[in-house]
């Protein structure tokens, strides 16, 4: 192929952490930015949450999904950074520094890039992910497909709602059908505790009178065609269902909120080493990927809970791709693997790369289980480096510590402790 | 009459009670002041669509301006239900001014031009 | 007013009746194939092991030999005419003791009495072949021509071709009564009255209540569900070959295959029914993946995208059914088409529309086409002759499905076929839109607005599959919704 365009900021996904990352990169003086979107608008799944509570950290006030993404939409017109709509990225290809995508306008073309933002967001886990038992019937929707067509086209999937999985979209979306005239039977948490915010246990669950079940999940679904029932049923300690303890629930609608994972399955075909733990890319403090000049951000690289922090991870991507533009890749003088104790789900970033002038280093990482009084230590070896007593962790929610008094040139690997106080 | 209420202030989600001036088991001064608000006079915003006019059922996201009632949230559904926008429509602009007279407007939360 | 009457009348759309009408329609013939589903292909036909057999299983002389080895024969042919995926990635079935070897050894001698090429491999060259083996796996029956098609587009493509050739197709039909009348048969549906010269009982597993209609049936359909594990295509190196296990007395043990996407199914179980039972359940789904384990060790099962299970139409008899009835004349029951049925049917097609032709002394086609028109793809045509594609077509670039890479364009194409796709889940069965990861969670609600624009019909009357299944049910404004 000839005359491939070339940018030197090329953003996959203009979504929150795209757009977020687009911004930065832009401030930092990069002007040969673009981003590609395989929606017809900007923002991502920001459009359909339409629901507020978003932007208290970034923006000192509460907005709704359109209207914090609107905050970004905004710059990147007012600003003219290019973009492409409707445009679906095929492939990565890390040797030539090229993607390849497609779009009506322009067919399967490709574009050069000096760095490469991948920003692509999540998916929800399906109800075959799961196995859940039963028939295959029309009326079991993710959460998230239930949103889109409520919020964006204006229609309700049925009339008599329960939801399996007590994640936030599950809670928002019980308010929103009952605030649209459905009846919703309630809400089955496999889990002893629930997954969502307090809030929206409060405010989506408690204010409509939706009984929420705790330890409980879904053993069946009826119907051939179109969903007639379920069985859900009480499950043990080691989350089995117990017999006996079968009910069954009329309804035509299933909503699934059952967690969500990375879209990260074209950096993966790409040969980028992917972290076990978050199904995510494997990145550096930098969010680099494994692969030359290629970033990883948002929820394609590990499932945040706040937007707001999504924004924050597309702004170090935004600010290290920028860099490398500007500066050239930097020497390092090594590689510190970093590691975490059980109580951990996962931990990033998964190295540090010890360059010159690295002064600070962005942990995320997110507890197992809940912990009412804990301590965070960060180890070098046996050697306590740093302690950080947080309490009310829980694994919905998760935990940012920023450390940048820490001289990396002495430290050999870093292992990251929760534990129990 | 006891009110039972989680807090939602943190993550913690204490649980309060509430019996007229007598208020326990809150664990800090931002949880006794929720408390307070949501036994007396609970709040909240509403967000919600409407359709907009001329549109095969194309609809635009829509919140109240301020917290209103709890109590009054089903009445606001009504009013909302009813209305059409007219296109374009501008962010946050107004598209039902003072509904119900309870001092709050429904205003679009996305700009459709 | 005279009614028309038809050469003949299929009952049933699954890929028996839908090739049975493929090869009826090289003939001059006033055909209609009546199917009750929304679609062709919704029940057995989509839910099986997609495995076309190399016939060494069969006992010599059955009709299922003579079928399955000849439909094997046929498939590479008729995929190729009908532009279906077909891929010969052999099949080894698989030892692990030395009384399992002699139980291949028996397998052997009977492929070689069927007219099977196949070959014992030995445990070296096995895991050769088949690295991610177990290391218990000793020898094996291999079969290089085992394949793996898309039952999908395979009993879709069919009905198309028989269509493009003439063949007329009712959906969402059910046919109620069956009454011979003066030689002719009067079928009854739900929606109408149809008069015949012929009658072919595809039914499947209903087969022996439609002959029901008209005499006493002299053989019983037994369901056996089969449930499968589907994976999604993670490793295009992980198990090439269509791996069964040595049957023992204790069952035939489970396969694992790769399918024409590269995905891989694992599976079936194989319990008694109800007809309409297609439910999974935990304790199956566990017993499968115990068994699977044999084969292959660390079944990566956090790459599950779905659960599924057929229901297959077992006669009492053990051997296909393929016979014109002696107490109706004119009536041919094609029944009982258990496994090996899939590799079978062009067979299967050929011959009963043979009998039908001698019957009726049909004329040969003479604008008979066996091609049908090519299903067009990014992959199929490569990036310079997609993007000429593209400018022809705009709607080729705009990729709808990101799992499986699909376009506005195909799915267009889908629609305005004869046999055409009117449902979302008609869509994902010919494209594989909806197939992949996500389950549609991206895709679903685009494929519907393409569907109802496509067939100028209102959003919120398209269905997910048969009627009642609509996915945009109520309007959350307006009238359409008061409490």
């Amino acid at each position: 192929m000839m005359n491939n365009k070339f940018y030197d900021i090329v953003i996959v996904g203009g979504g929150s952490a795209g757009l977020s990352a687009a911004k930065k990169a832009f401030e930092e003086g990069i002007t040969s930015i673009l981003i590609i979107e395989r929606n017809n608008e900007l923002g991502g799944i920001l459009n359909q949450c339409i629901h507020n509570g978003f932007g208290l950290h970034k923006f000192k006030k509460e907005l709704t999904g359109p209207e914090y993404a609107y905050e970004y939409i905004k710059f990147v017109k007012d600003h003219k950074i290019e973009y492409l709509l409707n445009t679906l990225v095929l492939s990565i290809d890390k040797n030539n520094k090229t993607i390849v995508c497609s779009s009506s306008e322009n067919g399967v073309t490709s574009i050069n890039y000096k760095t490469l933002i991948f920003s692509a967001g999540c998916n929800e886990r399906t109800s075959g992910q799961i196995m859940t038992p039963g028939e295959r019937p029309n009326g079991v929707y993710t959460a998230g497909l239930a949103q889109k067509l409520l919020n964006i086209d204006g229609y309700l999937v049925g009339k008599n709602v329960y939801i399996l999985g007590s994640g936030d979209i599950g809670l928002i979306m019980a308010r929103r059908m009952k605030l649209e005239g459905a009846n919703v039977i309630g809400v089955s948490e496999l889990m002893p505790y629930s997954n969502g915010l307090n809030r929206n246990i409060v405010q989506c669950l408690n204010d409509y009178n939706i009984p929420l079940r705790l330890h409980n999940t879904v053993i069946k679904i009826h119907g051939k065609n179109q969903l007639e029932g379920i069985t859900i049923c009480d499950v043990d300690d080691s989350l089995k269902p117990i017999k006996g303890r079968e009910e069954f629930i009329k309804c035509d609608t299933l909503l699934l909120s059952i967690g969500l994972y990375p879209f990260n399955s074209m950096l993966k075909n790409s040969g980028a080493k992917v972290n076990n733990e978050t199904k995510g890319a494997w990145v550096d403090q930098n969010l680099e990927t494994s692969l030359d000049s290629v970033f990883s951000c948002g929820n394609v690289l590990h499932v945040h809970d706040l937007v707001d922090y999504v924004s924050d991870e597309g702004e170090i991507a935004g600010k290290n791709a920028a860099s490398l533009v500007k500066n050239g890749r930097k020497k390092y003088s090594k590689i510190i693997l970093t590691f975490h104790n059980e109580n951990l789900s996962y931990l990033l970033p998964n190295e540090i790369k010890v360059y010159d002038d690295l002064n600070e280093v962005n942990f995320s990482f997110r507890v197992k289980k809940p912990i009412s009084k804990g301590e965070i230590l960060f180890k070098d070896g046996n050697n306590i480096i740093k302690k950080v007593i947080k309490n009310d962790l829980i694994p919905s929610e998760m935990v940012r510590i920023k450390l940048n008094d820490i001289d990396y040139k002495v430290v050999n690997d870093l292992k990251v402790e929760v534990n129990e106080l | 009459m006891v009110q039972e209420l989680i807090c939602i202030v943190c993550p913690k989600g204490c649980h309060i009670k509430v019996d007229g001036e007598n208020i326990s088991g809150y664990t800090c001064l931002r949880g006794l002041s929720y408390a307070k608000q949501e036994s007396v006079n609970p709040l909240r915003t509403i967000t919600s669509t409407v359709l907009i006019e001329g549109e095969d059922n194309l609809v635009c996201p829509v919140k109240t301006s301020h917290e209103i009632p709890k109590k009054e949230i089903f009445n606001v559904m009504k009013v909302i239900n009813k209305i059409k926008a007219k296109r374009p429509i501008k962010m946050n602009e107004v598209l039902i001014k003072n509904v119900l007279n309870l001092g709050v407007d429904i205003i679009s939360t996305k700009e459709i031009l | 007013m005279n009614k028309k009457i038809y050469d003949v009348i299929i009952v049933g759309g699954g890929v028996i009746g839908c090739s049975i009408a493929r090869y009826l329609s090289r003939y001059k013939v006033n055909g209609l194939l009546i199917e009750k589903h929304s679609d062709v292909g919704e029940e057995t036909s989509c839910a099986n092991s997609a495995i076309v057999h190399s016939g060494y299983d069969p006992l010599p002389n059955t009709r299922k030999a003579y079928f399955n080895v000849k439909g094997n024969k046929m498939m590479e042919e008729v995929c190729k005419e009908l532009h279906v995926p077909f891929i010969r990635n052999g099949s080894l079935t698989i030892g692990f003791n030395e009384e399992d070897r002699k139980t291949i050894e028996n397998l052997f001698s009977r492929a070689k009495s069927n007219g099977v090429d196949a070959r014992i491999v030995e445990k070296e060259e096995l895991h050769e072949m088949e690295p991610s083996l177990n290391d218990e796996c000793l020898c094996a029956l291999y079969c290089k021509n085992s394949g793996i098609v898309s039952p999908f587009e395979l009993t879709i493509g069919f009905m198309e071709n028989a269509m493009d050739n003439g063949f007329e197709l009712n959906l969402n039909e059910k046919v109620e009564k069956i009454i011979k009348n003066n030689e002719l048969f009067e079928v009854i549906t739900n929606k109408g009255e149809y008069l015949s010269k012929t009658l072919v009982n595809a039914a499947g597993l209903y087969s022996d209540e439609i002959l029901s209609n008209l005499e006493k049936p002299s053989f019983k359909i037994n369901a056996r569900k089969g449930e499968y594990i589907l994976l999604d295509h993670f490793n295009n190196d992980w198990c090439k070959h269509t791996l069964f296990m040595c049957p023992t007395k204790v069952g035939k043990g489970v396969l694992i295959s790769p399918t024409t996407s590269f995905n891989y199914i694992i599976g079936p179980s194989n319990d008694s029914s109800s007809k309409e039972d297609t439910s999974t359940d935990t304790s199956t789904m566990s017993i499968l993946k115990e068994t699977a384990a044999k084969l292959i060790k660390n079944i990566p099962y956090s790459e599950v995208i779905r659960t599924f299970a057929g229901v297959r139409a077992n006669p009492d008899n053990d051997d296909f059914i393929i016979e014109e009835s002696k107490t109706n004349p004119g009536l041919f029951n094609v029944a009982g088409i258990m496994s090996p049925g899939l590799a079978s049917s062009p067979a299967i097609g050929e011959y009963v529309s043979d009998l039908i032709k001698e019957k009726l002394k049909l004329e040969k086609n003479n604008n008979y086409k066996s091609k049908r028109k090519e299903v067009l793809s990014l992959n199929s045509l490569g990036i310079d002759k997609y993007n000429e594609l593209v400018k022809k077509c705009p709607a080729y670039g705009h990729m709808i499905c990101r799992c499986e890479k699909v376009s506005e364009g195909q799915i267009i194409d889908a629609i305005h076929r004869n046999c055409g796709a009117k449902t979302v889940k008609g869509v994902k069965k010919r494209l594989r839109a909806g197939f992949g990861k996500c389950q549609g969670s991206f895709c679903e609600e685009e494929v519907c607005k393409i569907l109802a624009r496509e067939l100028n019909v209102p959003l919120s009357s398209i269905l997910y599959k048969d009627e009642g299944s609509e996915v945009f049910k109520y309007k959350s404004k307006g009238n359409n919704y008061d409490e």
